[in-house]
């Protein structure tokens, strides 16, 4: 896979806090999802209770994942569909690329599927000759300009409307080059008729999936724009690519977690488009593809699954994580490096791609905690990034100078009376350094925080020091 | 966890978070954990929890056995030290009526953290469980616990308020330290948007990743000047040291308090946090 | 790929320890999907008198164009009036569904009437929704020879018509209609289930909300009482 910049996240999140464009499309991301999520919550005081309910609902599948993933795929054969089990993302490509010689495809529509990014299968196909077109919105752009999404379920977020036009301006070549691409409606309704030419013309239709449901074999689709149902509906052959996870026992579970999603993800209480779909087209049905095939992906899930990060296999992509995290709204979804980004990415990228490559995403967090209160999964995001740390302390991938700082802080800390040594005489002698300001514009080894920051000096003896000296008065003094 | 009541309780024993505890003795004895940060760089916090503590009618004791919680090993995962420290600052806040920390963070990593760190050690377990079940963050004791008021506070101030991370998620602390403040003469509180969102301090986050934690911490400080206060209150000696050493390395008029200082009627006594604001743009110790 | 799927599954038996035989999580798993029980509904989501005016008024926020009709005679004129208002061309495709084969367009002869799957010329399409949720003022439509589902997709208009006797409140309530209209307990799904919330939109430029991306720009939704 030729996208994945995870090693390079300093060097990223250095030219993306200094991109000017990006921080300010970044500037209104804040004023946009969040406030859009809690206004549709206030409507519904039983989120937080169907918040639970979602969470057992998961839970109880991930318990009993290989009974499930059995009865989906007996189902789904029942109703005249296939489904193709890929242990990895190369079986995973050359599954689909053999779906598509079989079906002679020269083109493929796709609708938005984090599975197909996972794989990198536009590129895949390309090599081979067959011809991807993203139909989401957000996708399509970034498919021009050969970029990787910036959010899972927003992927073109990082741009402007300029980087918009511009892009199609050059791009839609054969558009009268002085044509007005002012609003963002008049580039819409020209992506929309580029599209439609796309739609109607393509042999498979490429799509992922929300959910799979158990009890009937249907894979549940989400979207606002219409384009899943014509990317699954037109073409002569549709394939979904999921990964095991996405089970739901029943319609009724799947009813629940529809009603956490997208007031999660975009405020909406109901995305506009949910479907199920369940097998190929029927006989006398007028419309709907011959084939419909599921590659089930598993890809690392497993060993997810047997670990302790299992929790993050409820996660069911609505990005509410992202949205109220303030590390992703300082530097966007690029930095990552990877497809995802944020708090569920930096939890699951070291469990798809390892450790040794994306050590720097679970540290990239305070652990402010607003990711898991959002979360309708709880997922306990902190925790999990927190467990990844210990992972990579405990593999010696945490830096050697971190690490024995730790340990010889850690040393101190056991033995208050040495601790008390060096406080007594840090707290004095910062003090005195302090000077009139109270503070320090640089201080040795102190870089990290001195370069952009002033440090506080200290009041003078530390509280310990001059606790010892306080005269007995009703409190019950050291023990 | 982050839900909090809107208003304050009638009486002290209809406290919901109460509701399984023991009876609030009439003088509770209660372990003051310092916190390192207080310790090293600003007593003052420490003596003004100790004098609302007092006020509030507790008997205050500093155990000696104790330095930091061991956060910092924690969050980094070297668990096999955080667990060391643990077990010994336990041993320390041991056999009191409660254990009060002026920080959210450190009083959530004893009542959060503690138990879950021990969860393949019972014995253990069971003793981290008994401290965290008496473990407070100061605001949160004072009002939900001591149903305490503060007498005589002035601070004559445009003020606006930081709530911490840990504080706010982890324990609830939310409408306490304004409950607090509402009794203070003189001071007006106007609330930014941004108030419970991280100011990238994070511990050693912010300077394992200076660029990504300034980037945080001046869209706080934007957040707080638009609000027209000149002065910032919170329960957490980091985010303020991070505010405050941003703000003046910025030239931006904020200044800096715990919230302790100021229910306690020292903040006109002991200056904010990194020095004051005033004429000073910057300069200092080199 | 036998051995991937094998292998796939024993590493899951393996995570999750269920044996191979696996029995116990078998029951659990069979039962659980024969009880198909709902979770927590919200009050919201009621079956009860008010679910019309619910169903209705969260339509209208989604962005859906409601109209009451009180017999399917009156469906022409709804129409034709939408039509000029919305300065479209005179032209609707219409499903094969009994209700709306029993539309008489007679009095509206400017507009013209086709049937069959959707054609990417067509601007407007009629289909009849199988339920309509009022929780979230939601059509469900279900695909048959009679209803294709690119009807509800290609053009620029789509008119569902809802029979008010079929409004329920809920999603699981909905699903009931569903398995009482297949008649056993095993759920006998059609191809497609639609569940559409208001016209198509994006917000993927700059978070501007922009309604007609892929799918109909305009929904509309006729709640039709029999007589």
């Amino acid at each position: 896979m030729s996208q994945i910049k995870t090693e390079r996240f300093r060097e990223n999140t250095r030219s993306a806090l200094a991109d000017r464009q990006l921080q300010a499309v970044l500037g209104k991301f804040a004023d946009g999802f969040p406030v859009k999520r809690a206004q549709a919550i206030a409507r519904l005081p039983e989120f937080d209770a169907l918040r639970d309910a979602a969470r057992d609902i998961k839970n109880h599948v991930l318990e009993n994942l290989g009974p499930y993933l059995e009865q989906f795929e007996a189902q789904v054969i029942a109703s005249g569909g296939q489904v193709h089990w890929c242990r990895d993302a190369e079986e995973a490509r050359q599954t689909v690329l053999s779906i598509c010689k079989n079906a002679d495809a020269r083109t493929v529509t796709k609708s938005k599927s984090m599975i197909g990014e996972e794989v990198d299968i536009n590129d895949f196909l390309e090599d081979n000759g067959i011809e991807p077109v993203e139909t989401d919105l957000g996708e399509y752009i970034i498919q021009l300009r050969r970029e990787p999404p910036s959010h899972i379920i927003a992927p073109a977020i990082h741009l402007s409307k300029q980087q918009v036009a511009e892009t199609f301006r050059e791009k839609h070549a054969d558009r009268a080059a002085d044509r007005s691409l002012e609003s963002p409606r008049v580039m819409l309704d020209e992506a929309r008729e580029e599209l439609r030419e796309q739609f109607l013309g393509a042999d498979v239709g490429l799509s992922g999936a929300n959910m799979l449901v158990a009890e009937t074999g249907s894979i549940a689709t989400v979207s606002n724009e219409g384009n899943i149902e014509l990317t699954c509906g037109l073409p002569r052959v549709h394939i979904a690519m999921a990964s095991i996870e996405k089970i739901v026992p029943t319609l009724e579970d799947a009813a629940t977690i529809l009603r956490v999603l997208a007031r999660s993800a975009t405020g909406q209480d109901m995305s506009v488009y949910t479907s199920f779909i369940t097998g190929p087209r029927r006989p006398d049905d007028l419309d709907g593809p011959e084939e419909f095939h599921v590659v089930l992906l598993d890809n690392g899930r497993t060993e997810l699954l047997a670990s302790e990060f299992r929790d993050i296999l409820r996660c069911i992509r609505c990005g509410a994580c992202i949205n109220h995290c303030p590390v992703y709204e300082a530097i966007g979804g690029h930095a990552y490096g990877w497809i995802y980004p944020g708090p569920m990415g930096a939890v699951l990228t070291p469990g798809l791609l390892g450790m040794e490559t994306t050590q720097h995403h679970p540290n990239a967090s305070t652990l402010c905690g607003r990711c898991e209160s959002v979360c309708p999964m709880r997922i306990p995001l902190p925790d999990l990034l927190r467990k990844w740390r210990t992972r990579q302390f405990g593999a010696e991938i945490t830096p050697t100078a971190s690490r024995y700082g730790l340990k010889v802080w850690a040393y101190f800390a056991r033995h208050p009376h040495l601790y008390r040594l060096i406080t007594k005489t840090g707290a004095i002698f910062l003090f005195a350094a302090g000077g009139r300001k109270r503070r320090f514009r640089h201080l040795p080894f102190a870089g990290g925080w001195t370069d952009a920051r002033d440090l506080p000096a200290p009041q003078g003896r530390s509280f310990m020091a001059q606790w010892r000296q306080r005269p007995p008065r009703r409190s019950g003094g050291r023990l | 966890m982050c839900c909090c009541r809107a208003a304050p309780l009638p009486s002290r024993c209809s406290n919901r978070a109460m509701d399984h505890a023991p009876p609030v003795p009439d003088t509770p004895h209660v372990a003051l954990f310092v916190t390192c940060l207080v310790d090293l760089m600003r007593p003052s916090t420490g003596f003004a929890a100790v004098k609302l503590l007092e006020d509030a009618g507790c008997r205050v004791s500093v155990p000696d056995q104790q330095t930091c919680c061991g956060q910092p090993a924690y969050n980094a995962g070297d668990r096999k030290d955080a667990r060391k420290i643990a077990r010994m600052t336990i041993g320390a806040l041991e056999g009191f009526d409660y254990v009060v920390a002026p920080s959210g963070s450190c009083a959530g990593m004893i009542k959060v953290h503690y138990p879950a760190l021990f969860a393949d050690d019972p014995p253990m377990a069971k003793r981290a469980e008994a401290v965290a079940s008496r473990t407070w963050e100061l605001t949160a004791f004072l009002v939900d616990v001591m149903r305490y008021k503060p007498m005589g506070a002035q601070f004559d101030e445009q003020v606006t308020y930081h709530d911490s991370c840990s504080g706010l998620r982890e324990l609830g602390v939310k409408q306490q330290p304004r409950a607090l403040l509402s009794d203070v003469e003189g001071m007006a509180l106007s609330e930014g948007d941004s108030a419970e969102i991280c100011c990238g301090f994070g511990g050693l986050f912010c300077v394992k990743y200076p660029d990504i934690s300034v980037a945080m911490v001046d869209k706080k400080i934007d957040d707080m000047v638009s609000t027209g206060a000149t002065v910032v209150l919170g329960g957490d000696l980091g985010c303020l040291m991070n505010v405050a050493g941003r703000a003046r390395r910025r030239g931006v008029h904020i200044d800096a308090w715990h919230v302790a200082e100021v229910l306690a009627g020292m903040a006109n006594e002991v200056e904010p946090i990194g020095g004051d604001s005033d004429g000073n743009s910057g300069g200092g110790a080199d | 790929m036998t051995g991937a799927r094998e292998h796939i599954l024993s590493a899951v038996r393996r995570a999750t320890g269920t044996g191979a035989a696996g029995a116990g999580a078998d029951d659990t798993v069979a039962s659980r999907l024969a009880a198909h029980a709902p979770n927590l509904r919200p009050a919201r989501a009621a079956d009860n008198a008010t679910v019309v005016s619910r169903f209705a008024e969260e339509a209208v926020r989604a962005g859906t164009d409601v109209r009451h009709a009180t017999g399917v005679d009156e469906i022409p004129a709804i129409i034709a009036a939408y039509l000029r208002e919305q300065n479209m061309p005179g032209g609707i495709r219409v499903s094969d569904d009994p209700i709306s084969t029993a539309i008489p367009w007679v009095n509206e002869p400017l507009i013209s009437v086709s049937t069959g799957a959707a054609d990417p010329g067509d601007t407007a399409s009629l289909s009849v929704a199988l339920s309509g949720i009022a929780e979230t003022g939601t059509l469900m439509m279900n695909s048959s020879p009679e209803n294709p589902t690119m009807l509800n997709y290609l053009p620029f208009l789509h008119v569902g018509v809802l029979p008010e006797s079929q409004i329920v409140g809920s999603l699981e309530s909905a699903w009931s209609i569903l398995r009482r209209q297949s008649g056993s307990e095993n759920t006998a799904m059609p191809r497609m289930i639609n569940l559409i919330t208001g016209p198509s939109r994006t917000a993927d430029i700059e978070q501007e909300l922009l309604m007609g991306a892929h799918g109909p720009q305009k929904h509309m939704v006729i709640i039709l009482k029999e007589k």
